[in-house]
C-alpha cells in the first residue's frame, strides 16, 4: 500500500502580483517501509512539497492544485482542515532543520513531548510522561529522567535534534518527514542523527523522507532517491543508479560540487548559468 | 618560508560564576576555551583549523583578531607584537588582517547597501576620495561576481551565498594580507558552498592571501587548505599537511572526525562506532623515542610530538 500519493502536484505562491512556481506538476509515490531522498539546492521546492502534505503551509498567496494528494489513505484534496489532525502526528510527522527554534523557549521539553502526546491520546498526564521519559531513553539520551525538565537553552543542537525526534515518535507515526535534519549540525553529531533516524526507522518500521541538499546524508540512509530542480523532478532512481550511474547532468554537477573527494587543492564544480538554463527548458 | 601570523602558547579563560547569584561568592570557577595553542600560519597558505563545536577554534579566530583578548600568550603578526596594544595603536595593523564570519545575515548592516557595505572600511581607515571609493566598490563587487545591478540593494534582497559573497568583498576592501574565514562555507547548501570555495581558491592565488580558515567539515578543507591543525578541547592535537591528515592520522580525535564524513558511495554503508570523550582521552596515541624524527625542545613545551616531516601528534613519549 502506499503511504503517500502525489499526482501532479503544483504550487504557486503570489507575490507583488506575481505568480511564483515553486512546485511544478510533481508526481511520486511512497510505500509503506521504504525511504525516499529528495535532493536539491535551496529553492528547488523540495522542503514546500512535503510542507504542503501536512498543510504546513496555508495563507491566502498559495495555490495548491493536484489531481491526488493523499496521505496514510486519507484524500487531503477533500475537506482538507478535518483530516490534518488525523494525519498530523498519527500518520506522519515531521522532523525540522533548526532544532533551536523548533522548539518553545518558555516550556520544558518534557512539557512539550507531554503536550503532543495528550492531543493525540486518550492517557492520563502520568503515563504521558512516563512516555516521554521512555522516548527519551530511545533516541539515546543519557539521563532521560533530568532532561525531561530541561528547557531548551539548556541542550546542545545534537542534543535538542534527538527530543524533537522523540516528539516526533511519540504518536508512532507511519511517515517521518525529516526536513534537512542535519544541517546546523557537526559532523559527528550528523553521523549519530543520521545513524539513529535509520536505527528507528527499522525498528519501528516506518516510512522515512529525508529531505536535504547533501548528497553525503542521501547515501547513507535511503534506499530510493528524487532529485529535484526548479520545482520539477529531475530524477527519480533507486540510490546505487543515481551515485554508480547518475543519469541527469543535474545529479552529476550536484555529486561532483562535493568537495574533498579528491586529494589536493583543486577547483571544484560549479553549475553554471547555461547550464541551468538548458536543463530548465528540457524539462 | 615566512610566518605571517603566529599564536605563540595562547590560552583563554570565561568565567563562568558571574552574575547576580554569585556576587557574594568568592568562587572563581573557569571555562578553559583555548588551552596553550600555536598555530602558524605561512605566507600564501591556507591553513584549516578544524574541530566539533566548543573546541575552541572560533575563539582562536577571534583572538588572531584581536576581537577577544587572550589569558595568557602572544599574537605576532608579522614580527610584530600586537598583543596588548590599545585599540588605536591596532587600527593600521587591522588593515592587514579581515574576518569573515560565519552567519552573513549578522554580520552586514541591514541598513546600508551593498556599496556603502564596501566602501566603509575606506571611510574607518580614511584612504581614497569619493570618486576612487566607489570604484574601487564597483570593482571588488565584481571580483566577488556580483555585478551592476546589485550596488544598491540591500543585503535582505540577496542569498546566503550571495550575501557571503558581499563579506567577502568588504574584508578585502583593504587589500589584507591575512583572511580568517571563520565557518564562511557551514551555512550555504552544496552548489553555492562549491562556487564559495571556488572564490576563495582564486582570490588567495590572485592576491597572494594568506587564510586561516577555519571549519568543522574536514572536506571543505581538503580542497582547500595546504595544512590542517585539529583542536579538541581548546588543545590543538594533531597538525599536518592536508593530506597526511586525511591518510595517515594518528590521534583517536582527528580519526572519528574523519570516520563522521558521510561516503559517497551507498555500496558502503556501515555502522559507525562513536567514540566518547573518555575514550578518546584515554587512547591518545604513544610513541617511542624511536619513531620520532626530530623532537627538539619547543615541540616537546607544547606537548605535540613530531614524527614525521610536517607531522605533529599529541602523545605520549615512552
Amino acid at each position: 500500500m502506499n503511504i503517500v500519493s502525489i499526482k501532479n502536484l503544483n504550487i504557486t505562491f503570489k507575490q507583488h502580483g506575481n505568480l511564483v512556481h515553486a512546485v511544478r506538476n510533481i508526481s511520486l509515490d511512497l510505500s509503506e517501509g521504504e525511504s525516499l531522498g529528495i535532493v536539491g539546492e535551496s529553492g528547488s521546492g523540495k522542503s514546500v512539497t512535503f510542507l504542503s502534505l501536512l498543510g504546513l503551509i496555508n495563507s491566502p498567496n498559495v495555490i495548491i492544485n493536484a489531481d491526488k494528494l493523499e496521505i496514510g489513505g486519507v484524500d487531503l484534496l477533500i475537506n482538507k482542515k478535518k483530516h490534518l489532525s488525523k494525519v498530523r502526528g498519527k500518520i506522519a510527522s515531521m522532523v525540522f532543520q533548526d532544532p533551536m527554534t523548533s522548539f518553545d523557549p518558555l516550556f520544558s521539553i518534557g512539557y512539550q513531548i507531554v503536550e503532543t502526546i495528550l492531543t493525540h491520546k486518550n492517557i492520563n498526564k502520568k503515563d504521558a510522561f512516563n512516555e516521554s521519559v521512555n522516548l527519551l531513553k530511545k533516541v539515546e539520551i543519557q539521563n532521560p529522567e533530568k532532561v525531561i525538565n530541561y528547557y531548551p537553552h539548556q541542550l546542545s543542537g545534537g542534543m535538542l535534534q534527538r527530543a524533537m525526534i522523540a516528539m516526533a515518535l511519540s504518536c508512532e507515526p507511519k511517515l517521518l518527514i525529516a526536513d534537512e535534519p542535519t544541517t546546523a549540525l557537526d559532523v559527528t553529531v550528523q553521523a549519530q542523527i543520521l545513524q539513529l533516524i535509520k536505527d528507528l526507522q527499522i525498528e519501528n518500521n516506518m516510512s522515512l523522507i529525508m529531505i536535504t541538499h547533501d548528497l553525503g546524508v542521501i547515501a547513507e540512509t535511503v534506499d530510493r532517491v528524487i532529485v529535484m530542480y526548479g520545482g520539477q523532478i529531475m530524477e527519480n532512481s533507486n540510490v546505487y543508479e543515481i551515485f554508480d550511474n547518475p543519469n541527469h547532468p543535474y545529479t552529476k554537477a550536484l555529486i561532483d560540487s562535493i568537495p574533498g573527494q579528491k586529494p589536493g587543492k583543486r577547483k571544484l564544480k560549479e553549475i553554471t548559468q547555461s547550464e541551468r538554463d538548458s536543463w530548465y527548458a528540457s524539462n | 618560508m615566512k610566518t605571517v601570523l603566529e599564536l605563540n602558547k595562547i590560552t583563554k579563560h570565561f568565567d563562568i560564576n558571574k552574575g547576580i547569584k554569585n556576587i557574594f561568592s568568592n568562587k572563581n570557577e573557569k571555562f578553559i576555551a583555548v588551552d596553550n595553542v600555536n598555530l602558524k600560519l605561512q605566507e600564501k597558505k591556507v591553513l584549516g583549523l578544524v574541530g566539533e563545536s566548543g573546541s575552541g577554534k572560533s575563539t582562536c579566530g577571534l583572538i588572531a583578531m584581536r576581537l577577544l583578548k587572550p589569558s595568557y600568550g602572544n599574537i605576532i603578526l608579522e614580527n610584530n607584537d600586537i598583543t596588548s596594544l590599545k585599540n588605536h595603536e591596532l587600527k593600521s595593523y587591522r588593515k592587514k588582517m579581515q574576518i569573515i564570519f560565519q552567519d552573513s545575515y549578522s554580520s552586514l548592516n541591514p541598513m546600508m547597501t551593498l556599496a556603502q557595505i564596501v566602501i566603509e572600511p575606506f571611510i574607518i581607515h580614511n584612504v581614497h576620495n569619493f570618486n576612487e571609493r566607489q570604484e574601487l566598490a564597483k570593482e571588488l563587487l565584481n571580483k566577488v561576481g556580483l555585478n551592476k545591478t546589485y550596488h544598491n540593494r540591500y543585503p535582505h534582497e540577496l542569498s546566503g551565498g550571495e550575501r557571503q559573497r558581499v563579506s567577502i568583498a568588504r574584508a578585502l576592501a583593504l587589500k589584507p594580507k591575512i583572511l580568517i574565514a571563520d565557518e564562511p562555507t557551514s551555512a550555504l547548501d552544496v552548489c553555492v558552498k562549491a562556487q564559495v570555495i571556488n572564490l576563495l581558491h582564486d582570490l588567495q592565488e590572485e592576491m597572494g592571501l594568506s587564510i586561516l580558515f577555519i571549519s568543522h567539515e574536514l572536506n571543505v578543507l581538503r580542497s582547500l587548505a595546504d595544512s590542517i591543525s585539529v583542536m579538541y578541547r581548546g588543545r590543538i592535537v594533531e597538525e599536518g599537511g592536508t593530506e597526511i591528515i586525511f591518510n595517515n592520522a594518528k590521534h583517536p580525535y582527528t580519526k572519528s572526525l574523519l570516520e563522521a564524513i558521510p561516503s559517497l558511495n551507498p555500496h558502503n554503508r556501515k555502522r559507525r562506532e562513536f567514540i566518547s570523550s573518555d575514550e578518546i582521552e584515554m587512547n591518545i596515541p604513544k610513541f617511542s623515542i624511536n619513531d620520532v624524527k626530530v623532537n627538539n625542545k619547543s615541540d616537546k613545551e607544547q606537548q605535540l610530538i613530531q614524527i614525521n616531516e610536517n607531522h605533529y601528534v599529541e602523545g605520549v613519549l615512552s
